[in-house]
């Protein structure tokens, strides 16, 4: 277990070096930051003054260990909009995005297992069509699309619930529902698709002819078989819910990492962009090393080694 | 994703360049005294209002950018850029040698900042020194400042380079920081509880970027609003749905659509003025056949401006004569070209342009309806003969080819006006980065409207508009849009481009 | 040999019992002309047809047949497993003065895993793979016997695994069935069938999955259950040296029909259906090593391709013009012994002739 970990946490610095590379490479490449982030009517001299004062016309392979040197000391240097550190600016507003997608997550496993189990246990074709109906529909349309009709709905015409920013638990209701939804369909569809293979597996028989009722089969014995996969494919779809953020975070009106990315990324603010990458690949990181650790424990085929 | 940023570009580049509202209850006239309440609030209300981005700081020593509304309700310039031009604000006069090259301001001392502090020409020292530090952004418009200094407290010097009759706009919009303060706290510290000496103080920090101030009771005029709650809402959906809900107070930059949906409801009121940006179209004259009067001639006549305005701004906009837009000082209030395909053919054909495709670039976001407006450019311009092949680039891919001069054959764009004509001027007229042209004619005009003041730097402006557009057709000015705002009905408040949402002075 | 199976009692508080000690006519199974049908593209199609058998209390039955006959269909139709499939059930199969085949899902639930103990083919497959087989075992009892405190569960749960010859119980409670050896984890099954005492134990190809050596432990386990516990066994192989040895009576099954059954001697000695004596064929001698699969020359008709007439007159050497056309019905040939087959009285020549 703790030479995995070990292991683990190597692949996970490992990837987080290749994060660090790429984000710097893919920003570098995007361009001179510097038209964006001065005035039209600046000369050419005062920009390249600028330039220099922010190092951006030092050799790419200097900026890039300078970077690298600051990154180990988590200093990914100021904001080129506001002069900030760069990552206070993501690490205060991490929060509240960590808030909304884990409580989505949570959400969104709970609404899938939820679902599922009752599709199964009814095993009613016609329940069924109608939830994977609605998760389809649902899918089919926007996250953008999907926030707004529901602000449309239950923030301006019934008034229910708040849709501008982070304001107790009813200002979560909207923004978790947009999100957790949104996968709900694909959830749906690989939780059916275990549950028939573990439903013919030989174990249900051996269950059946133990005494077991169908429901207390599917419900005790397949459905810890069912989990491990849809955990996997959860943690898969993580990025999902980052893309997603990004969405409802505008709408929102969210104070948290994807908009100020967003924002970041139109401005070429390089250090708050990498500032925010790498946070934002850290907590995939961890949360996937969580995901192994978890279905490895459900999974006592899987030795963690 | 891509859309998504769009729209926030649009938004934001949009929203920075307006400032939303303006409380123009009356003020007295420069310097203090308490306002006439009689066209002021009856009420002091609480409002809410959206930032079409979250703010990173509040320090506008070193921030440029989202900044700007907040700034102008916290902060104090040396004068107040006003609609009808500059007048005193932390400055009581100003002077400027007969060269141009020495800008004297005379401080009023009696004045303090928030926190009780006596203001004096040690604070517009420091601050200055901030921003002409290498790498700051406002290096950018103080680019012709040579050296500052303070001789005494109640003066300040600015050296420059070159003489430009703007440069009261220029330096004197910057907000001053009370240097002691500031140096005391540290600039994070600063950031987190800023002091000005504007209308409204700060109070605290709203979740997520915002801020929120109070009325400042100093302040020699009386404000409108007890206190403002800027939130950063970045959609501009729900920015309306939180005006139709009463959770906001204020939204500029209302799409032209949704206003008639908007006036339909009784607790909204719309406001609508002219804005500060235009849409032309601009040519690489390196080029053949953009090199030839004729053929630029043949475009600007192209167009049917009117009913450019009417399909794509659904009428809420004016035709362009020229790139100064209305409410900017200087605003030489020229006519359309009138629409003549007839000529426009005949001016294309005497140019000798060889029917060959030409590159039309435009960013898919910033100018305003961006591709409707280029399948409409390209559809006239098919009419007259002139075949062009459409280029959408993103915002700032557009951003940086426009830098580097790279354009090939013509583009599109939406552009804003500063609060002076000299904006548009150094950035598009005076050889600047972004120029693609090269003309003696032009460099000297410019240098008139530089050189001079009052009404004669007006006449020298018209005269530059006029020789740019109507004698050497370097750009074909399209439309300018008009800005609407929608807000609570009831506020005491009258938008324009210029005023943000303090009683300023006049 | 493992240690006595007497502590395979049922715990003392029983449940109301289900089903009685035997039927009116003493058997403790009669299976009366069983059919189950499966939907299939053309049609509802029999996949067990007619089976009618019974077993005395303490009885070992062995089924044999070649692959895709229908014993496992059958078998687990017989306790309710096939419900969720076939598209139709008939016949009757009292257990202990109940019908199996009409008693409600409860009723069934009640008895499976009680009266009656199942195994399968593939121990490994057969236990969940997720679940401790403590778990699994625990849960075996606790279904049938609510109340039982943790320890005594436990207690009952090594005392099963005891029982069946697994080593070090106590130790083996928490681990997984991918922790035991194949040998072992048919064992836990065993232990699981056993758990209860039941009055039938169902094996289905117990030992078709193991090694050679494991084989013989494991058909130990099952005649010591009859032996010590007194109950009835149905064991499904392929190993007709297997049931020669333990089998009191066989039942031959072919294309879903029983073509014979009969005692043990009966079926060794005096087959009366070709097939039978085409499988005796297969049966390895001393000098030549077991063959793991029964083989009969031709291929064994698939479902719902079945021949006219005897569904073995493809194959059959006695094969005649009524093979073809008529359906050979059963007919008693012996006391307990029936088979069905045109030419049953030439078979019996044939047969004596041999010897
Ligand atoms: N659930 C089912 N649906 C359709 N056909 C089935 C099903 N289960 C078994 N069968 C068919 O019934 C026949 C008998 O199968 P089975 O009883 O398993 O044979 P075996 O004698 O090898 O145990 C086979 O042809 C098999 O394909
Ligand atoms: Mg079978």
């Amino acid at each position: 277990m703790t030479r995995y970990v070990a292991i683990r946490l190597a692949q996970a610095a490992l990837t987080i070096y290749l994060i660090l590379t790429l984000t710097f490479v893919l920003a570098r490449m995007a361009g001179d930051p510097t038209a964006l982030l001065l005035p039209a009517e600046t000369n050419s001299e005062d920009a390249a003054i600028y330039r220099k004062a922010l190092g951006l016309d030092k050799p790419m392979f200097e900026q890039y260990i300078d970077y690298l040197k600051g990154a180990v000391h988590l200093d990914f240097g100021r904001s080129l909009r506001g002069g900030g550190p760069a990552l206070d600016f993501i690490t205060e507003r991490l929060p509240a995005t960590l808030k909304l997608a884990g409580i989505s997550l949570v959400v969104s496993i709970i609404l899938a297992l939820g679902l599922g189990l009752i599709i199964e246990l009814t095993n009613s074709e016609r329940l069924r069509t109608f939830i994977l109906s609605g998760a389809l529909l649902r899918e089919a349309i926007p996250a953008f699309v999907f926030a707004l009709m529901l602000i449309l709905l239950f923030g301006v015409k019934l008034q229910w619930l708040p849709f501008i920013g982070m304001n107790g638990f009813s200002s979560y209701v909207m923004p978790v529902a947009t999100l957790s939804s949104a996968t709900l369909a694909l959830y749906l569809r690989v939780l059916r698709s275990n549950f028939s293979d573990e439903r013919s597996k030989e174990y249900m028989r051996t269950a059946l002819a133990k005494g077991e009722s169908r429901s207390y089969a599917i419900i005790r014995e397949a459905f810890p078989n069912v989990l491990l996969p849809f955990i996997t494919v959860v943690a898969l779809n993580l990025g999902f819910l980052i893309v997603g953020s990004v969405l409802v975070e505008t709408v929102f009106s969210w104070p948290g990492v994807a908009y100020a990315m967003v924002q970041a990324v139109t401005q070429r603010d390089f250090p708050v962009i990498q500032a925010g990458v790498i946070m934002i690949a850290t907590v995939f990181v961890i949360v996937n090393i969580l995901a192994d650790i978890v279905s490895s424990k459900l999974d006592p085929r899987i030795e963690l080694s | 994703m891509r859309s998504y940023n769009r729209r926030w570009i649009a938004a934001a580049a949009a929203s920075i360049a307006v400032v939303m509202l303006a409380a123009s209850c009356g003020g007295s006239s420069s310097g203090g005294g308490s306002s006439s309440s009689s066209d002021g609030p009856a009420v002091a209300a609480d409002i809410s209002v959206p930032l079409p981005a979250p703010l990173a700081v509040i320090d506008p020593t070193v921030d440029t950018a989202a900044g700007g509304t907040v700034y102008g309700v916290l902060f104090r310039s040396l004068v107040f850029n006003g609609l009808d031009g500059p007048v005193p604000a932390l400055a009581k006069s100003w002077a400027i040698s007969p060269d141009g090259l020495t800008w004297t301001y005379t401080l009023d001392t009696s004045l303090k900042f928030q926190d009780g502090s006596a203001f004096d020409s040690a604070d517009v020292l420091f601050t200055f020194q901030k921003m002409l530090t290498a790498g700051n952004p406002h290096l950018g418009t103080l680019s012709i400042v040579a050296s500052i200094e303070a001789p005494t407290p109640d003066t300040f010097v600015f050296h420059l380079k070159t003489p430009n009759a703007a440069f009261i706009i220029l330096s004197g919009g910057k907000s001053i920081v009370p240097s002691d303060y500031y140096q005391s706290v540290g600039a994070d510290g600063f950031s987190k509880s800023p002091i000005g000496a504007g209308p409204y103080k700060f109070d605290s920090a709203v979740a997520g970027g915002g801020v929120k101030v109070t009325a400042w009771a100093d302040y020699p005029i009386k404000q409108p609003f007890k206190s403002i709650d800027f939130v950063p809402v970045p959609s501009p959906q729900a920015q309306i749905a939180g005006l139709q809900t009463g959770t906001l107070d204020v939204v500029a930059n209302v799409a032209a659509s949704q206003v008639e949906t908007l006036k339909s409801d009784s607790k909204l009121k719309i406001t609508e003025t002219e804005g500060n940006n235009v849409a032309f179209i601009a040519f690489n004259t390196g080029q053949a056949p953009m090199s030839s009067l004729d053929f630029r001639e043949g475009v600007d006549l192209a167009f049917d401006r009117d009913a450019m305005v009417k399909t794509l701004l659904s009428g809420h906009g004016v035709a362009a004569g020229g790139l100064i837009t209305q409410p900017t000082i200087g605003y030489p209030d020229l006519d359309a070209p009138k629409y003549d395909a007839t000529a426009a053919k005949a001016a294309i054909k005497k140019s000798g342009y060889d029917g060959s495709a030409i590159n039309l670039t435009y960013p898919t976001s910033v100018l305003l309806n961006a591709d409707l407006t280029a399948q409409a450019v390209a559809s006239y311009l098919n009419d007259v003969g002139v075949k062009v092949t459409l280029i959408p680039l993103d915002y700032t891919t557009f951003l940086q080819q426009w830098a580097a001069k790279t354009i090939q054959g013509m583009y599109i764009m939406g552009y804003n006006n500063g609060i002076d004509a000299d904006t548009i001027i150094s950035s598009l007229y005076a050889g600047g980065s972004r120029v693609l042209f090269t003309d003696d004619a032009v460099t000297t005009a410019v240098a008139l409207t530089r050189t001079t003041s009052g009404d004669v730097r007006v006449k020298a402006l018209k005269a530059l508009e006029e020789l740019v557009m109507e004698t050497k057709h370097y750009y074909a000015p399209l439309m300018m849009p008009n800005v609407i705002y929608a807000s609570t009905a009831g506020l005491p408040f009258t938008p324009n481009a210029f005023s943000p949402m303090y009683a300023a002075p006049k | 040999m493992s240690p006595s199976m007497t502590a395979l009692r049922r715990p003392t508080q029983s449940a109301p019992e289900i089903a009685a000690p035997k039927n009116s006519d003493g058997s403790l199974l009669r299976v009366e002309n069983l059919r189950v049908e499966f939907r299939t593209p053309a049609g509802p199609v029999p996949a067990v047809d007619g089976v009618t058998f019974d077993l005395a209390p303490g009885e070992i039955l062995g089924i044999v047949g070649e692959s895709g006959s229908g014993k496992s269909v059958a078998l687990s139709s017989i306790v309710g497993l096939t419900r969720g499939e076939a598209s139709g059930i008939s016949g009757s199969a009292h257990f202990g003065g109940l019908d199996l085949i009409t008693a409600s899902e409860k009723e069934l639930r009640k008895v499976r895993g009680r009266d009656i103990g199942m195994v399968f083919q593939n121990p490994m497959t057969s236990l969940n793979p997720v679940r401790t087989i403590g778990t699994q075992l625990a849960e075996a009892i606790s279904l049938h016997y609510k109340g039982l405190s943790r320890s005594e569960l436990k207690d009952r749960v090594i005392a099963a695994l005891r029982q069946v010859g697994v080593p070090a119980a106590e130790k083996r409670l928490g681990q997984y069935a991918h922790e035991f050896s194949g040998g072992m984890q048919q064992r836990a099954m065993i232990a699981m069938a056993l758990v209860n005492s039941p009055r039938l134990v169902i094996a289905d190809e117990p030992t078709t999955a193991l090694d050679v050596t494991i084989q013989a432990q494991v058909l130990d386990l099952l005649v010591q259950a009859r032996d010590e516990l007194g109950a009835s066994i149905i064991i499904v192989t392929h190993d007709l040296g297997v049931l020669a040895e333990i089998a009191d009576r066989i039942v031959v099954m072919y294309a879903g029909r029983m073509v014979e059954s009969g005692s043990v001697y009966d079926i060794f000695d005096r087959p009366r259906h070709p097939y039978t004596e085409r499988l005796q064929a297969c049966l390895p001698s001393l000098e030549t090593p077991r063959k793991r699969l029964l083989t009969v020359a031709g291929q064994a008709p698939v479902l719902g391709a079945r021949p006219s007439g005897c569904a073995f007159h493809p194959r059959c050497f006695l094969a005649s013009d009524i093979c073809f056309t008529e359906d050979p019905a059963s007919t008693t040939v012996g006391d307990g012994h029936v088979a069905s087959c045109h030419h049953s009285d030439l078979m019996a020549a044939h047969v004596k002739e041999d010897l």
